[in-house]
């Protein structure tokens, strides 16, 4: 048997997105003899965010089935576990390696657990519970610590987005591949750091996508006037998170991501969003970053990260009131 | 008598294109025997802009005018208002535009 080919997977946050998914390094994983099996060597991690455990569940899915349309053949798949107990506790909880749908997840939730599973991305009903429950979890977490505008506010909000989101990759990987998503919620609190005072935390929802399908550029692609756009130099991603753009002109409206993004910047929060070999990063301010991975280390699919913090900024109607002019890029 | 259609009995997060593409057809089949079709939303905990524009945008944009002032009526939905008005303006706004871009017809 060949050597087996290891990825070595560090505890990023959502800050460092694209060495997360430069971590996976799937263009040397699946040049290896197809007889190796793939390490993924868990050991270091220390913390685990939303972002890292989407790309892990999807790049598992696309070591263990294979994708006979692109030539990547199926490996047997060995963890090294966490050397932190509790960060391999959490990974049960979080149903990483877990069957990924169904509705019970690996390991009973507590009952006041801040966080969604990971779920894979199958049918419609699947989105719409995946959303309905983070907004419950966050809201059954807030309730009697804010008024109850707020709570309609911030639920509306998260509702919106994640369902959005989920609905926005099911329908365009356009794969047999299925996405994964899950999130955690992180309660407001006091926290003290070491050599540091007191510091105050807002609440903060990270939610992550992530799917082995088709990417955005070839979804776009499919539409003459936005492949133009890329062929002239436009990235793929930041061109997916404007308003109106969308790979089903005058079927789809284009507001999945575009709304996501929004609520994002609106809340201080941070939205990421990653495919082949094109990223985007979002600021506070609105004015978005983007870049590209070499192309040894491109994401085969798409992943998006957010941040949503509670704060008064996390007003999806008034999003609504700001709709910009639709700009019918597909006429 | 107008007929009433109420979305939660069916779902009560107004999610997937899917399910807007469902209470629309309700609607479109409730008007073919009734002047008005009153929408329900009591209980909708949530709605995205999706459902919204599949629902409510597609119908304004074939009828040509903003459904909700007119042949459907939209009650209990008062915190929806602003996405439902949101992607009627869009949608025939998109009419308007392709329209104007087609040259007339002789």
């Amino acid at each position: 048997m060949a050597e087996p080919v290891k990825v070595v997977v560090r505890p990023y946050g959502i800050h460092n997105f694209e060495r997360s998914v430069a971590d996976f390094d799937v263009r040397r994983v699946t040049g290896a003899p197809i007889d190796a099996p793939v390490i993924i060597d868990l050991s270091g991690v220390t913390f685990v965010r939303p972002s890292m455990l989407v790309l892990l569940r999807a790049f598992a899915e696309l070591m263990l089935r294979g994708d006979a349309s692109r030539g990547i053949a199926a490996r047997r798949l060995l963890i090294h576990a966490p050397k932190s107990r509790s960060v391999r506790n959490y990974l049960l909880g979080m149903n990483l390696f877990g069957p990924g749908q169904g509705p019970q997840p690996l390991l009973p939730e507590a009952a006041n657990a801040h966080h969604l599973p990971l779920r894979a991305l199958t049918t419609s009903d699947e989105t719409e519970y995946i959303a309905g429950h983070l907004k419950k979890i966050v809201i059954d977490t807030l309730r009697g610590h804010a008024a109850a505008e707020d709570l309609q506010r911030i639920g509306a909000a998260i509702g919106t987005t994640l369902g959005e989101l989920l609905e926005n990759f099911r329908k365009h990987s356009e794969s047999e591949r299925r996405g994964f998503a899950c999130a955690q919620f992180y309660p407001p609190g006091v926290y003290r750091d070491e050599g540091r005072g007191r510091r105050f935390r807002r609440g903060m929802v990270d939610i992550a996508v992530a799917d082995t399908g088709i990417g955005i550029r070839r979804s776009l692609g499919a539409v003459p006037s936005l492949a133009r756009r890329m062929r002239e130099g436009a990235n793929p991603c930041e061109l997916a998170t404007r308003f109106g753009v969308t790979s089903k002109p005058g079927e789809h409206g284009g507001y999945g991501l575009w709304v996501s993004r929004r609520l994002c910047e609106r809340s201080a929060g941070a939205f990421k969003l990653a495919s082949g070999g094109s990223t985007f990063a979002s600021s506070r301010r609105g004015s978005g970053k983007s870049g590209g991975l070499p192309r040894s280390l491109e994401w085969p699919g798409t992943f998006v990260a957010m941040r949503l913090t509670l704060s008064g900024g996390l007003d999806v109607a008034r999003i609504y009131d700001e709709l910009p002019p639709h700009p019918l890029l597909q006429e | 008598m107008p007929k009433t259609i109420r979305p939660a009995e069916r779902k009560t997060f107004a999610g997937s294109r899917d399910f807007g593409i469902e209470v629309r057809t309700m609607i479109q089949e409730g008007l073919k025997d009734h002047d008005q079709v009153t929408v329900d939303l009591a209980g909708v905990e949530e709605m995205t802009p999706s459902f919204a524009d599949e629902c409510f945008g597609k119908l304004s944009e074939t009828a040509g005018n903003d459904v909700t002032a007119g042949p459907v009526k939209v009650i209990n939905g008062e915190q929806f208002s602003s996405l439902i008005s949101a992607v009627i303006r869009v949608r025939l706004q998109q009419r308007r535009t392709r329209q104007r871009s087609q040259p007339a017809s002789k």
